[in-house]
């Protein structure tokens, strides 16, 4: 009796939730509750899939979540690599603990504070001569290639990653490994290349999923350091249900169930990679 | 040769100090900003030094303080409940024989974006009168952070804990001793280190207590972001170090906190 009222909680506090306002933002998006419900219609789906900014707004969120784990990952790799080689490096992580210790919204604020043409690096470069006023500053912030989002998603990924690449590192005698591929004349550039960042990637294939859809929903980085246009998914979301303009609210909820089956499949996705993988183990 | 490894060891020890450096920038940034007044550009260095911001928020005249308990009574309650209820659900589901199905189904709920999922319930929470209260915005946050206390135990409740809890059992103790006198003092590291991460998931959440709060609920992101719209960095300076320093000091002190159930995604 115990056993069944807990699974009963447990998917009272999971499932029925999500389930919940999936089902009420589906029949939102359909017309048949809210304000704006006079019947079933598909107008909202129609005028939601056939916006040209939903389209933009899909891929751009997707190249920003690609771009950052990318970049992400050019640090980590060589970064953990030098560091689990190098003797005196192992004991020098303790300052990739600190970004943990920093909410993507502070983060967003700091990389603001250095980035934007008032900010500390602007004024570096007027100190240095390099500029003459903020305008010769280059736009950073807000910008056309999102420099600051990504560096900003880089700062607060990059130190947890080459944490769990290490880790893995020692896990799997990666120093072992490299002593056998010494022996057989490789090049440590061929050992990084083809051994050390395969292997890690492989390993860390369901966190850098999991990241992946952490990223895609990245609502406070953007929304201080991203354009008005494009926006991130997660944005048009909030605005469209949140704004005073009564006919977007139905389309807002046509995006959030749009985005959550998009996050769903992916999330199946990654519980079937994982399933394999220990089933393979 | 040699010159060829002393080169490659400078130009690794450039690339650990550059990489130091901006690890610090932003947090430093942050803290010189909140003890400064007037900066205007170009200056850099040479800006008014003040105490100002941060009497002004102890004084309470911001209205800091009164968010940074609010910040820490939620981070505090979210992270008892989602930690003790995880705790105890995730050993009925790891000893289920269907546990890697029931387990996946904590997935979902934790990896949608906070803000959609807060979107997608305003209706019921509306309904039941707690849009813009306290226990509104703590349902809402417990609602994604439960599923990562669930996540989380999934390592600690294995073969091995169920075969020493029967054995306490054989032995003639009570469900109620087994908890109290077995599995709790077993699990002391994991419950400590869920409730640290489960109470940081709350204190860094912004979007989802925007929403459900609709600024009646004023967390220090909350406050933060209300000061940045205002231009007023100096003041939100102040603020982002009452969320970041303490956890820094935490940090000092103990390390192991921070870092998130990894192994469990490897």
């Amino acid at each position: 009796m115990l056993k069944r009222t807990t699974f009963i909680v447990y998917l009272l506090l999971t499932i029925l939730p999500l389930a919940a306002g999936m089902v009420y933002s589906l029949l939102y998006s359909l017309g048949m509750a809210g304000l704006l419900g006079k019947g079933f219609t598909t107008a909202h789906w129609q005028a939601l899939l056939g916006s040209h900014e939903i389209w933009t707004s899909l891929a751009y969120t997707g190249l920003l979540t690609v771009l950052s784990l990318a970049l992400m990952l050019a640090i980590s790799l060589p970064l953990a690599y030098g560091l689990h080689f190098s003797p005196s490096g192992k004991g020098s992580s303790l300052g990739l603990y600190l970004p943990l210790t920093v909410p993507p919204l502070i983060a967003a604020l700091a990389w603001n504070f250095i980035l934007s043409p008032s900010g500390i690096v602007s004024r570096m470069a007027y100190q240095l001569g390099m500029i003459s006023s903020m305008d010769g500053f280059p736009r950073l912030v807000n910008d056309f290639a999102n420099v600051s989002i990504l560096v900003t998603h880089v700062f607060l990924l990059f130190p947890l990653f080459t944490l769990v690449f290490l880790n893995i590192a020692k896990k799997e005698n990666v120093s072992g490994m490299r002593d056998m591929s010494d022996t057989l004349g490789a090049t440590h550039r061929q050992f990084f290349r083809k051994v050390f960042s395969p292997m890690l990637l492989q390993k860390a294939g369901s966190l850098l999923l999991l990241y992946a859809v952490f990223l895609f929903g990245a609502y406070e980085v953007p929304l201080l350091l991203g354009r008005s246009s494009p926006r991130v998914v997660t944005l048009i979301i909030v605005d469209k249900v949140s704004k005073f303009d009564l006919a977007g609210i139905p389309v807002g909820h046509a995006m959030a169930v749009l985005y959550t089956l998009l996050i769903g499949s992916l999330v199946t996705v990654m519980i079937v990679r994982k399933q394999r993988q220990s089933r393979a183990a | 040769m040699k010159n060829h490894r002393r080169l490659h060891g400078s130009f690794f020890r450039l690339g650990y100090r550059l990489l130091a450096a901006v690890l610090l920038l932003p947090i430093l940034s942050l803290t010189y900003l909140s003890f400064v007044q007037q900066w205007e550009f170009p200056q850099l260095l040479d800006a008014q030094y003040s105490l100002q911001n941060w009497s002004d928020a102890f004084r309470g005249t911001d209205g800091l303080i009164e968010s940074f308990l609010t910040s820490t009574v939620l981070a505090l309650s979210t992270g008892f409940i989602a930690t003790a209820s995880g705790f105890l659900i995730c050993r009925a589901i790891m000893y289920h024989r269907h546990k890697t199905l029931l387990l996946s189904l904590a997935y979902y709920p934790y990896l949608i974006a906070p803000v959609v999922l807060g979107v997608m319930l305003q209706f019921y929470f509306i309904k039941l009168g707690i849009m813009g209260t306290l226990a509104g915005v703590l349902l809402a946050q417990f609602l994604f952070i439960f599923p990562y206390a669930v996540l989380f135990f999934a390592g600690f409740w294995t073969e091995q804990t169920r075969a020493i809890e029967g054995q306490a059992t054989t032995l003639g103790a009570s469900p109620g001793q087994v908890l109290r006198r077995v599995l709790v003092p077993m699990a002391k590291a994991w419950l400590s280190t869920c409730f640290f991460q489960c109470f940081m998931i709350s204190w860094f959440e912004f979007g989802v207590t925007k929403f459900v709060g609709i600024g009646k609920v004023s967390t220090l992101t909350v406050r933060t972001m209300q000061y940045v719209k205002e231009a007023n960095p100096h003041v939100a300076a102040v603020a982002a170090c009452l969320m970041v320093l303490p956890l820094v000091v935490f940090l000092l002190l103990n390390r192991r906190f921070l870092i998130r159930n990894t192994e469990n995604h490897d």
